[in-house]
């Protein structure tokens, strides 16, 4: 309200309304808020008491509107007109006390309703405790306000008496009142529109308009300069003090025309070098597989294997990988969600084939060792293939079981038996080889593994119980193990052509006899022994993971659903943009850059994202943008609708556009913040293709804010402080080009 | 005569000065929406929900370039022939194709989905890799679903304190139980049209769930401006200034349905076209009802909602009756 000083273009009064029923009753606007001693007097029961009762006097009299509606405007303006003129706060705000009370009087009669007006002020001051100074200001500026014998005797009283002239409305003739009977009500039935310019350079003006003309009514001030817009905001000039508290008033998030063009630029440089950037290095989305085809793959623990330990459930999954490795897949993703184990698979057409290989148990073996070979050994390139191709032969399948071979154990295989995921495996050079025998019993006739305290009671071991024919032959086999000394007393235990474990046949084991009852095998602690256990159990992958889900996407599929979900995009955008234009004008087509700008930076930031944090793409995803969208819209949307707001209260376009901006913006933080919270909800609890979902709508929701700050907000500002763009009808931010004529009827 | 054009009242309500009376006639909301919810209970009691193999388990097959001519009796033949029963099968794509969607096979990937996929590549004499099969095990369905209904509350919870820190505890009730109303009646469209709950309507309910509060807390939002000033000399009751401030966010609430429904709506249209392509069609069709009943709801139902419970505030009510009294004293 404090900035209502100036005027839009096509003449919004100062603190007043324009058409007609638009501010019929004057809302505490929260602006308005900010005048401490008006809002005391506001509060005051029996002041607000005998308003309401001098508008019922005078309606029953037949005098126009005198509600709290003209109190609070008189009170507005009268402090407008002095606040602009940059006279000293505390006295703008007496006036604005002096115009709420101003027609007081009127609860005893309306004769002389000044004099008995200025009584009932004091009374009201007094209780409210206001220095005797001021309550004389207050009271003379009441005392002197009426026509018949009003005097200017200060500047309270001045401001005060303007700001009572300046009210003169169609709204305030009342119902059914007769224009041919009453002056006031003739002089105000003829005006649809009327400001109070006050211009602190040269003089005051008082302007009207006569219903039927855009033309300043020449017969109500003839002496009017050319109506210029854009009124120097007072602190323009130098002459004049600007009070402190004004220069906070102008909007909480207030900025001048250069500070948002260079939003502006800077904003369009980043989303630049974002492009640049993607362009330079010829980056593309990552598509998920529904949109380029292949075979997903959802993976669960079976039931009945009690608790599942995470990191063994890694160690799975990174089984899992190795032999999808052996695939060929250009790049294949295996992650674990949860329990859920998910293996995508692009671009590959045969799903029973990878079905095949993630549902395969693991190949475990055990065999003689012939003889083990260091790499400083120095026959260690000499035998066998190199560790590197082995590690290719190996994905290809399992190494023959009748046949001598070499095999290889990396180091960390012989630490700690099962590879960790978050190791990197150490070079292929460095690994031992192993001459090996052909296969002795094999992980289908293992029944169970166990981990327990050994004989000794000292270290611990892993049981082995075989099947009736696997425990006869691995008898044998340890009885003549047990007759051998050095490697060849050692039996490899070998899983998916690496070996694991190699450990020699205890030496109390009596030669001839070999270990009955099953097998056991000495490890160094608890942890190795179960780890172990685990791996001979199941025989395969630590963790017995049953197939759950397996989809199919064909390659065209997959395209002709990117295109689908790329034109739905595009259309949605396209009709959105057509709407806003429609009912926005100009400033709809700001709203529409807003949309392509929001658009670019998504497109860019998942592309980005696939890049950095391998983020893929799925159809869910393009469906979450596309809700994005509206949500996208929807801020451009509250912009422009509290932009009107504030014109409606008789902002001018500059300040407006600031305050809009203020209060659109806190709004649209509130309403994100919930979306957002979906999405993040969404994104951590859900599963499956919800996620994909989740995080594109979470990651627009916050491009949404972020292109609201910037963006959309120096955009519309930049648009508001250019006066030739901003008064020029097709953009839209006039009042005239929303805010409707009066309706036709009335007149007659 | 001017850019202005002619004042009509669609012209007043595009420009936001309608001044239409909500909370004055929210009886009458109540009864529209309490019908609308039984209505959409009933359909879920008689009609009940068609899952998806998402949640029951299932076998679903899409054949691509058939070259043989066959009907959708000869590919359920070839079903019951390997002991598949309950099976629906559908010609698509003018004979090249078909869809087929058969109960749990035993294992995801096992045997029987094999057989099924060889016998349907035989009847069709499509290429068994051009059959792209999608198998879901009961459990994976049962754990989306919990999951999801695990999100759900823990979404919920997370905006009742949300609102209630940002706003007020009444303005969480009314949005929670704006957002329980258009959950049924979203849930009561898919029971009586017949619509498949897939994976993707739950994605979708979800979000109408977050976009139907989006809408309610942008009104709340409005309603806390408008009545923030509430003291003595506001001379306007509570319900009176939050019809105020629906009027004054009307626009914007209706424009930004329009703005949500034209991309979803498209969205449903080139989705619906797109054999296989489920997802999309699916999300298109909840969001296009749940968006549709979240506007209807935050206007109807939330404000008036908040307006009931506020008038239970002792503070709000005296206020009320010291209006209504002295407006009543002064006819």
């Amino acid at each position: 309200m404090a900035e209502a000083h100036a005027t839009t273009p096509d003449g919004v009064p100062v603190g007043g309304r324009t058409a007609e029923g638009v501010e019929q009753e004057v809302r505490p606007a929260p602006g308005r808020a900010e005048i401490p001693l008006l809002d005391a007097v506001r509060s005051h029961e029996r002041a607000s008491a005998f308003i309401v009762a001098c508008d019922e006097f005078l309606d029953a009299q037949g005098f126009t509107e005198h509600g709290f509606r003209h109190a609070n405007l008189v009170g507005h303006i009268a402090f407008n007109v002095l606040t602009h003129l940059g006279r000293d706060p505390r006295i703008a705000e007496l006036a604005a006390v002096a115009g709420y009370l101003h027609d007081i009087g009127n609860v005893i009669s309306r004769a002389d309703h000044g004099q008995t007006g200025a009584l009932i002020a004091y009374d009201v001051l007094k209780e409210l405790d206001v220095a005797p100074a001021d309550m004389a200001l207050i009271m003379s500026a009441i005392g002197n306000h009426e026509e018949q014998y009003g005097q200017s005797v200060s500047d309270v009283s001045a401001a005060v008496i303007l700001a009572d002239k300046s009210d003169v409305h169609r709204s305030r003739v009342r119902k059914g009142a007769s224009i041919v009977m009453d002056i006031h009500d003739r002089v105000n039935y003829a005006v649809t529109q009327s400001f109070l310019r006050v211009d602190a350079e040269h003089h005051t003006h008082a302007r009207a308009r006569d219903r039927h003309g855009d033309q300043p009514g020449p017969r109500v001030l003839r002496d009017l300069p050319r109506a210029h817009d854009h009124v120097p905001p007072c602190r323009a000039d130098p002459r004049l003090p600007v009070p402190h508290h004004r220069q906070r008033r102008a909007g909480p998030l207030a900025m001048n025309k250069g500070g948002l063009l260079a939003i502006l630029v800077v904003f369009l440089l980043a989303v630049g070098g974002l492009w640049t950037t993607i362009l330079v290095n010829d980056w593309e989305p990552q598509l998920g597989l529904d949109l380029q085809g292949g075979v997903s793959l959802t993976l669960e623990p079976a039931p009945g294997q009690g608790e599942i330990d995470l990191e063994v459930l890694d160690q799975t999954v990174e089984v899992i990988r190795n032999r999808v490795d052996g695939l060929g897949v250009a790049e294949p993703e295996i992650a674990r969600q949860g329990e859920t184990v998910i293996v995508q698979l692009p671009g590959v057409a045969d799903q029973a084939q990878a079905e095949d290989i993630v549902q395969e148990t693991a190949i475990l073996q055990f065999r003689r060792v012939l003889r083990e070979v260091r790499p400083t050994d120095p026959d260690y390139d000499e035998v066998g293939p190199s560790c590197a191709e082995l590690e290719e032969e190996r994905l290809a399948g399992p190494p023959p079981a009748d046949e001598e071979v070499v095999l290889c154990q990396p180091p960390e295989a012989e630490a700690g038996l099962v590879d960790d995921p978050e190791e990197e495996a150490s070079p292929t050079e460095e690994w031992t080889k192993f001459e090996l025998g052909p296969v002795v019993v094999d992980g289908g006739n293992v029944e169970d593994a166990s981990a327990r305290v050994g004989e000794t009671g000292l270290e611990w071991a892993t049981t082995l119980d075989f099947d009736a024919e696997g425990e006869e032959t691995f008898r044998e086999f340890t009885a003549e193990l047990a007759c051998e000394q050095g490697d060849l007393r050692r039996l490899a235990i070998v899983l998916d052509g690496l070996v694991e474990s190699a450990p020699p046949v205890a030496p109390e084991v009596p030669c001839g006899e070999g270990i009955a009852g099953g097998g056991q095998i000495s490890v160094a602690s608890q942890q190795e022994a179960e780890d172990l256990a685990l791996v001979l159990r199941a025989g395969a992958l630590p963790i017995q993971l049953d197939l759950e889900q397996s989809l199919s996407v064909s390659p065209t599929l997959g395209a002709e659903s990117l295109e689908a979900g790329l034109q739905a995009g595009l259309i949605g955008l396209v009709l959105v943009g057509a709407y806003l234009i429609v009912l926005y004008r100009g400033i709809g087509a700001a709203a529409v850059a807003e949309l392509a700008m929001f658009g670019v930076i998504v497109a860019g930031a998942l592309i980005v994202l696939g890049q950095t944090i391998g983020f893929t793409l799925t159809l869910a995803g393009i469906a979450g943008i596309i809700v994005s969208i509206g949500i996208a819209a929807d801020s451009s949307i509250i912009y422009r609708e509290r932009y009107r707001d504030e014109i409606r209260k008789g902002r001018t376009i500059r300040t407006a556009a600031e305050h809009a901006f203020s209060s659109a913006f806190a709004t649209n933080l509130t309403g994100n913040t919930v979306s957002f919270l979906a999405a993040a909800v969404l994104y951590i609890l859900a599963v499956g293709p919800v996620r994909g979902f989740a995080f594109t709508l979470g990651l627009a929701t916050l491009i949404d804010t972020l292109l609201f700050a910037t963006f959309t907000r120096s955009l519309f500002g930049w648009i508001a402080n250019t006066p030739k763009l901003a008064r020029a009808k097709w953009m839209g931010l006039t009042a005239q080009t929303f805010v409707s004529k009066p309706v036709a009827k009335v007149q007659r | 005569m001017s850019a202005q054009g002619k004042d009509t009242a669609l012209r007043r309500f595009l420009n936001g000065e309608g001044d239409y009376a909500f909370i004055s006639r929210s009886r009458t909301w109540l009864i529209v929406s309490l019908a609308i919810i039984a209505l959409a209970g009933a359909a879920l009691l008689v009609r009940g929900l068609d899952f998806a193999i998402d949640f029951t388990g299932g076998t679903s097959f899409l054949v691509a370039g058939a070259t043989e001519e066959f009907t959708s009796a000869d590919l359920r033949e070839a079903m019951t022939d390997l002991g598949i029963t309950d099976v629906t099968a559908q010609v698509v794509e003018e004979g090249q194709g078909a869809l087929v969607s058969t109960p749990e096979l035993g294992e995801v990937g096992g045997e029987a989905d094999r057989a099924a996929t060889a016998a349907l590549a035989e009847v069709t004499g499509a290429d068994p890799v051009d059959i792209d099969r999608q198998a879901v095990g009961p459990r994976w369905g049962q754990q989306v679903t919990d999951q999801a209904l695990l999100a759900l509350v823990v979404f919920l919870g997370l905006v009742v304190v949300y609102i209630t820190l940002r706003f007020e505890w009444r303005m969480a009730v009314a949005a929670l139980v704006t957002l329980l109303h258009d959950v049924v009646v979203t849930i009561g469209v898919y029971a009586l049209v017949g619509f498949e709950v897939s994976p993707a309507s739950v994605i979708a309910l979800l979000t109408i769930l977050g976009y139907s509060l989006y809408d309610t807390v942008v009104v709340f939002d409005r309603v806390t401006e408008e009545t923030g000033a509430l003291g003595a000399s506001e001379n306007r009751t509570y319900g009176e200034l939050a019809n105020g401030a629906l009027n004054a966010v009307l626009v914007r609430s209706l424009s930004t349905s329009v703005t949500s429904l034209l991309p979803v709506g498209a969205l449903l249209v080139i989705g619906a076209q797109l054999l296989g392509a489920d997802t999309l069609a699916d999300l298109a069709l909840a969001l296009f009802i749940g968006m549709g009943v979240g506007t209807y709801s935050s206007i109807f139902v939330a404000t008036p909602l908040l307006v009931w419970l506020k008038g239970r505030d002792p503070e709000v009510a005296e206020h009320t009756e010291r209006l209504l009294a002295r407006r009543g004293g002064s006819v």
